[in-house]
């Protein structure tokens, strides 16, 4: 882990061309594994609230 | 003592406590293990000699793959426990996983046609490994709507427990179409009977990244069990004490 692989950032971010596919990938599933939680986090937040006001 | 520790578990209850209690650590752990697998990866292992700078959506693809198929094995593994002993929480656990593998498929899938474009000139091929691929995808899709399509949830259960089951049959399948089939999809290159053929500067932060991801997915996992059994246990007595 010692030597970057690239000599610039935006060397890092151009890639020699592959940049747009590499990055893309990531991005769009970080995303995607992102919103996953949310939504997940967020609906257990509406159903507590739901049983809670159920309760009364 | 081991049956009284698989009967405590097996509540939905003592399941939510306990995973409550390592939530924090494992999302935590697994958030810095892919970070740290997906910089080292991206920025410092070396250019591949063949192809390029895009082989680095390997960080991304191989865990990835690995835990679509991990994912469903998990799952009919709670399909016979929910079969064979009836274990109400085998079955929660099979619904909440589907989504996560369904994601995770979805992810696979995808970062592989983006990875396809400059290797092999093309997103998609009806290839025996991306063929096998989508149908586990569609697989996990047709259990989520399966068990949406019952009212009686027992029923349902036991019947997504079946399907899943029998669709087991399609991880060998993609694990080994690549050397049943002449295949674009290149063979595995971690293997345990004949070791690696990658060098250890893009192993190690390979091996760090399936790590990560593996702990991310199972803090995902989590989150969406303890939604399902709160859903569905919503009018029993400790759940209205829990929230």
């Amino acid at each position: 882990m010692s030597n970057l692989a690239f000599s610039s950032f935006n060397d890092f971010l151009h890639m020699d061309g592959h940049g747009v596919y590499v990055w893309s990938a990531y991005i769009i599933s970080t995303f995607i594994i992102l919103l996953a939680f949310l939504t997940i986090y967020r609906n257990i937040q509406l159903i507590r609230k739901r049983i809670k006001d159920a309760r009364g | 003592m081991f049956s009284s520790f698989v009967h405590r578990f097996s509540s939905p209850k003592s399941y939510v406590e306990i995973t409550r209690k390592f939530f924090p650590y494992i999302s935590l752990f697994g958030f810095l293990l892919l970070l740290i697998g997906w910089i080292w990866g991206l920025a410092f292992a070396p250019e591949d000699a063949v192809q390029g700078n895009s082989y680095r959506i390997i960080y991304l693809h191989v865990p990835a793959s690995i835990f679509a198929q991990l994912v469903y094995f998990f799952m009919s593994i709670c399909a016979l426990i929910h079969l064979v002993w009836r274990v109400k929480l085998a079955a929660y656990l099979i619904k909440s996983a589907a989504l996560v593998g369904a994601m995770i498929t979805f992810i696979a899938l995808f970062s592989g046609s983006i990875w396809g474009i400059p290797t092999w000139g093309t997103w998609w091929q009806w290839d025996a490994r991306i063929t096998s691929t989508l149908i586990l995808f569609i697989m996990y899709l047709g259990i989520i709507t399966l068990h949406g399509s019952f009212s009686n949830l027992e029923k349902a259960d036991r019947l997504m427990s079946i399907l899943v089951v029998v669709g087991v049959v399609n991880i060998p399948i993609i694990k080994k179409s690549v050397d049943w089939w002449s295949t674009l999809h290149q063979s595995a290159s971690i293997t345990i009977s004949d070791g690696t053929s990658i060098d250890p500067s893009m192993l190690y932060p390979l091996l760090i990244s399936i790590f990560g991801m593996g702990l991310t997915l199972i803090s995902l996992g989590i989150l969406s069990s303890k939604f399902y059994i709160l859903t569905r246990e919503k009018n029993k007595k400790w759940v209205q004490s829990y929230v």
